[in-house]
């Protein structure tokens, strides 16, 4: 009696584990748009967190929430914009969390892999760099969102929790401030 | 009131971001840009953006989508398997109470210097004082509970 008591908690158990861990999206279904957007979403990371190995961790994380969350999209687009929004939180989290690590800048990284640039190219992106790293973090998402993804001002509202009627002027102001920063600024 | 838009905006961000900015439009449009601040920030802002996330292409690998896939199906199973099994913990928590409590009372019943020894203690001067002040000793008990519970919640959860 015993014996069977055990046996049939366990099965009960994991039936029960293998409904609930169930996702909306197929395999191929999930395959196809990681390929499709996981690149997109690491950079992303890696710009708004200025660290590589969080970008890393936080792209796993971004995904899987994504896939928990079980909500249905009616459009690409729509997917998108829910895997921007779980990445942003992600990474303000994760912000919250270790507060004492300042952005950093991932171009350092980046230059020990492309050998082959220029001495100028180098010299850019360090003032590219710290440029960033002095815009505030929502700064940093919506230009990257607009001018790295093409992100509309509605995408990019959905993605960072905004209201898509204050983009424009949002998106103006950061863009004035890194082109001043870039050393460009009228 | 300042203005934020300009009607060529949207041709010189389309310019910067596909990488055409300078050499790929034409010298009109380079002109006002030269001109026109609102213009050329949006060039110097997104040409920039647009530059650097061209050289991170290539320059880093995300994992494989079937791994992706695979863990998040291992970790979403083995949560599952966890709130699945938490009715059970409860259960068995609840069981280990009653049985502690079944245990306490037969000992209590049973045994002769368990007694005398709670005599003695209703007997102190202490139990009398307590009874007297019975919301006092409530009081105080509560808060020897609920500030270790109340510290967990506030600094104890990330």
């Amino acid at each position: 009696m015993f014996r069977d008591v055990t046996f049939t908690d366990v099965s009960r158990l994991e039936a029960m584990a293998d409904a609930c861990a169930g996702f909306v999206m197929d395999e191929d279904a999930f395959r196809a748009f990681y390929d499709r957007t996981a690149r997109g979403v690491w950079a992303y990371l890696a710009r708004i967190t200025g660290d590589r190995q969080m970008a890393d961790d936080l792209l796993q994380e971004t995904f899987y929430r994504f896939l928990r969350a079980a909500a249905t999209h009616d459009s690409e687009a729509h997917r998108r914009n829910s895997l921007y929004r779980i990445a942003t939180n992600l990474a303000r989290d994760a912000r919250r969390r270790s507060l004492t690590h300042p952005f950093a800048g991932i171009g350092g990284e980046i230059e020990r892999v492309a050998v082959s640039e220029t001495a100028g190219a180098t010299e850019r992106r360090t003032d590219f760099d710290r440029a960033m790293s002095r815009l505030k973090p929502r700064e940093r998402a919506m230009l990257w969102l607009a001018y790295a993804e093409g992100a509309s001002h509605q995408e990019i509202a959905g993605a960072l929790g905004l209201r898509p009627a204050s983009m424009k002027f949002l998106l103006f102001r950061a863009r004035r401030k890194l082109a001043e920063l870039l050393g460009g600024g009228k | 009131m300042r203005h934020i838009d300009c009607e060529f905006e949207a041709e010189v961000l389309a310019a910067a971001v596909e990488s055409r900015w300078p050499d790929g439009v034409d010298a009109q449009l380079r002109a006002h840009v030269a001109a026109c601040p609102i213009c050329s920030e949006a060039a110097l802002a997104a040409g920039a953006i647009s530059e650097v996330r061209n050289e991170m292409r290539g320059s880093f690998v995300v994992p494989d989508s079937g791994r992706v896939w695979w863990l998040a199906q291992l970790r979403a199973r083995r949560e599952a398997i966890e709130a699945a099994g938490r009715p059970i913990t409860v259960a068995h928590l609840v069981a280990f109470a009653c049985a502690a409590g079944l245990l306490g009372a037969c000992f209590g019943a049973t045994s002769t210097w368990f007694q005398d020894a709670l005599k003695w203690v209703a007997s102190s001067p202490i139990a009398a004082l307590l009874a007297q002040h019975v919301a006092l000793a409530a009081g105080a008990g509560a808060i020897l509970l609920l500030i270790p519970a109340a510290a967990y919640f506030a600094f104890g959860r990330d």
